[in-house]
């Protein structure tokens, strides 16, 4: 390999013996267990995680309603809210409430005169 | 049930890529039939590539056993993250950074006990059993002395015939360290073995 020129070059006598010893089981048979076991822990795996797997269904279906319920209730607030102030500005504020807000909320600049004048 | 058929069991080449286009088209159809929940088609997959992932794992943990729990640990992660897989990519390449993560992840854990005895399954070639025994055992020894790194790398290029662009991917490291790494394990097993009985 061109870009191994730098590279110390293999030597076949460790290469051959590294190998040896490291060699996957040579036996079919091996393979076949080793098959048969990933498969085992993937359906392991999957009955495992599947009641959750459903609660998350159930928990993403239940969020959603929550979510519709919540935005109903918050259309129907406005509504009410809405008619509740139409009808406050459709009723005439009598004499002795309009007396009323004006003694309990004097102007800054009369009260000021009256603060002035008085003795 | 799966609609495609299942062939024979096809070894991917070098780089676990699957050099004949045939064979990329079936890994494709594999794979997309794998993502709809069929696990007869993860069952193909795992028998076409669990030789080489055992190889990837057996270069970072040297255990057998560990090697072994590592490619089943690689193989349940993959099947978990199918959804994220596309399938126009090698899968071989995609599964291999899984195995060699789940086998880091391991080694970590459990840090590198001594090289376990060869299975009696393994078939050796033919040696003068004195030297190949003797070499046997300080090559182990070496590899043990070894920094983990530099052992995966000159297992996984020497042995198992990766690129250094792959092995870099595989180890989560530079092209350039894969390679400098190859250097320093080569060159200290030839030191540590110089002195073992030859053949010659």
């Amino acid at each position: 390999m061109s870009d191994d020129l730098r590279i110390e070059p293999q030597d076949p006598r460790i290469t051959a013996a590294l190998r040896a010893l490291l060699a996957p089981p040579a036996d079919p048979a091996y393979w076949s267990a080793l098959e048969t076991g990933i498969l085992a822990r993937l359906a392991e795996d999957e009955d495992w995680t599947a009641p959750f797997a459903r609660w998350t269904g159930v928990g993403l279906i239940a969020a959603a309603l929550a979510a519709l319920v919540a935005g109903a209730a918050l259309v129907r607030s406005h509504e009410v809210e809405a008619r509740e102030m139409a009808t406050l500005l459709e009723t005439p504020v009598s004499f002795t409430a309009r007396v009323a807000a004006e003694v309990t909320e004097p102007d800054g600049r009369e009260a000021t005169l009256r603060y002035v004048i008085e003795p | 049930m799966i609609a495609i058929a299942v062939p024979p069991s096809t070894r991917p080449g070098v780089g676990g890529v699957l050099h004949v286009p045939d064979d990329r088209t079936r890994e494709r159809e594999l794979v997309v039939s794998a993502q709809r929940g069929h696990r007869e088609a993860f069952g193909e997959l795992v028998r076409t590539h669990q030789r080489r992932a055992y190889a990837v794992a057996r270069a970072i943990v040297l255990d057998h056993h560990d090697a072994e729990d590592a490619v089943q640990e690689g193989f349940l992660h993959a099947y978990r993250a199918l959804a994220r897989f596309r399938p126009g990519e090698p899968f071989g390449a995609w599964l291999h950074r899984i195995v060699a993560n789940a086998a880091l992840d391991l080694q970590r854990r459990r840090k590198v006990r001594t090289a376990s005895v060869l299975p009696e399954t393994i078939a050796l070639p033919f040696r003068d059993p004195a030297e190949s025994d003797e070499l046997r055992r300080r090559l182990s020894a070496a590899l043990e002395q070894l920094p983990e790194r530099q052992r995966s790398v000159i297992v996984l290029h020497d042995v198992e015939g990766f690129r250094h662009s792959e092995i870099g991917e595989m180890l989560g490291i530079p092209e350039g360290t894969a390679r400098s790494d190859l250097h320093h394990a080569r060159a200290t097993l030839r030191r540590m073995l110089s002195d073992t009985r030859s053949d010659t």
